[in-house]
């Protein structure tokens, strides 16, 4: 062992921790090397002093300042958490007033959670809601009828505000035919028909229409002919769409709801308003495998205008909904 | 790697105090916890800050710090080295935040007197006031020579020179490698000795 190993080794061996052959290593070179002696009689002098040194005990009353100490502070804590939240009032409390306003706000605008206040108000208002958007539809077009000088970028604004309907109503599955998945139809014997794609309206105009339009494609629609002689639903069936001839309409409702229920309808409102020198709405659903065929049936009763308005949607399972309005 | 040590008898007895006060709320638990350290505790305050008063408020932030954590004790190493952990911090924290060292201070012996009779130290006074007085002065001199290390260093004599901890206990209270402690620790012994050769030389 050299002198360094040996300093390493002195605090062990003048605290008594090293025995056997390394304390006599260490002794046998203490005793022949004055450097590491002076080393260890200065290291032992060291500790003599540190060792001397008198233990400090804690306060008599320690614990009991203890106690008083955690009180204060406990209650410190809490006074602190308050003065965080609210002091100074003036400041604080309008800053938080602010905040919560403003986190009020952003959740309102993008999580609008008060849709289902909008559910309730519109299922237990459904026919009243389905006569507004009627109604609405109805003003828009004849708008475009009654007043050709309406700008068209008015025309359009109105049209956009009847195509605005919150988004959550047609997920709800609302009475309204949501416009991406069914195809509704109003037909008229004044001549004239929309779809509830709204994007086609524009370019219909009352009993001048003769186009509409579905997505990119079109189809000519043509007024109904009012010199058109009335015949029986029933002769009708079974004849070849196509090649029925074109009839007035007679006027009997019965026939209407006849060929609905041949056809699997179902009619979901009818409303006589012929009083108040309205129509007689028949509001209906079917599949819309049987789109054609309505379509052309309809037709033999002077009620359809063209058979190439039948646009049945992609999906033959979903069904078609069809306002017809009669006047009598 | 599991830094769980092995457990003494002592070790046991203060867990189940901890228990006591964490699960039961039992403040006499934790009231004997104090009792058993706060000697221990206060003096490591004192030879940290070398001073009475400073020494109690640290003794007693490291204590009311025990009372807020114990909960989070996660009964891997003895509630001693725990104890003596958050005491050095607290007594590092408070030394950096004032900005005090002992070096700066005016050492004054007959405070020193005042500190032991408020103390209620009722040690042996047979020595002689002569002999006392020259033993708090020289007590007094060992101390700002202590309180002259730098932080790291002051820790690690006051711990083994003067606490008698092992090493493994100092490198767990300091979080160092028990390498790191015997050669720290040597250097913080060399420079003691350099400031305290004149007494080193008397006892020879």
């Amino acid at each position: 062992m050299n002198c360094n190993d040996i300093k390493n080794l002195l605090p062990e061996y003048i605290a008594d921790e090293i025995k056997g052959e390394v304390k006599h290593a260490v002794d046998r070179h203490l005793k022949s090397c004055a450097a590491c002696r002076k080393e260890y009689e200065s290291l032992r002098a060291y500790f003599s002093l540190t060792s001397s040194l008198e233990k400090k005990k804690a306060p008599a009353n320690f614990l009991a300042e203890l106690h008083t100490v955690i009180e204060k502070k406990e209650k410190k804590s809490l006074k602190h958490l308050a003065t965080l939240l609210f002091l100074p009032i003036k400041i604080k409390l309008p800053l938080e007033a602010a905040g919560v306003l403003a986190v009020s706000l952003i959740i309102v605008f993008f999580f609008k959670p008060f849709h289902f206040i909008q559910k309730e108000t519109y299922l237990v208002s459904e026919n009243e809601k389905n006569r507004a958007e009627e109604s609405i539809i109805k003003e828009t077009l004849n708008s475009g009828e009654i007043n050709d000088a309406v700008p068209p970028e008015e025309q359009k604004d109105r049209r956009v505000s009847v195509k605005r309907q919150p988004r959550s109503l047609r997920l709800m599955e609302s009475p309204l035919p949501p416009v991406i998945h069914e195809l509704a139809m109003e037909i008229h014997t004044e001549g004239y028909a929309f779809t509830d794609e709204r994007e086609s309206s524009e370019n219909l105009s009352g009993a001048t229409m003769n186009r509409m339009e579905k997505k990119k494609e079109s189809y000519e629609v043509q007024a109904p002919s009012k010199s058109l002689k009335s015949a029986p639903v029933d002769e009708m069936a079974g004849k070849d769409a196509d090649d029925a001839p074109e009839t007035p309409y007679s006027g009997n409702i019965s026939s209407v709801r006849n060929l609905i229920s041949n056809l699997d309808g179902t009619i979901d409102e009818e409303r006589d308003e012929t009083g108040g020198k309205g129509m007689y709405y028949i509001i209906f659903s079917l599949p819309s495998k049987n789109y054609p065929n309505m379509v052309s049936r309809l037709k033999t009763i002077g009620l359809v205008i063209d058979s190439k308005q039948a646009v049945p949607p992609e999906e033959e399972t979903m069904k078609v909904r069809l306002v017809i309005d009669i006047k009598k | 790697m599991n830094k769980e040590k092995k457990k003494s008898g002592t070790d046991d007895e203060d867990y189940a105090l901890i228990r006591k006060f964490v699960q039961e709320g039992d403040m006499s638990a934790f009231d004997s916890l104090v009792l058993k350290y706060q000697d221990n505790v206060f003096n490591l305050c004192f030879r940290m800050m070398g001073d009475y008063d400073d020494a109690r408020d640290c003794a007693q932030d490291t204590f009311y710090k025990a009372y807020r954590s114990l909960k989070g004790f996660r009964f891997q190493s003895g509630f001693m080295t725990w104890i003596y952990r958050i005491a050095v911090n607290t007594c590092k924290n408070n030394l950096s935040l004032s900005h005090r060292r002992m070096i700066n201070k005016s050492l004054d012996v007959e405070g020193m007197e005042t500190e032991i009779t408020s103390s209620g130290d009722t040690r042996r006074n047979s020595t002689r006031p002569d002999k006392l007085y020259e033993k708090k002065e020289m007590e007094a001199l060992i101390q700002k020579a202590v309180s002259s290390l730098p932080e790291d260093l002051r820790s690690l004599v006051i711990l083994k020179d003067m606490d008698d901890r092992t090493y493994e206990d100092i490198a767990e209270i300091l979080d160092m490698k028990s390498g790191t402690v015997k050669s720290r620790l040597a250097r913080a012994r060399q420079i003691l000795r350099e400031q305290l050769r004149g007494m080193i030389g008397n006892e020879l």
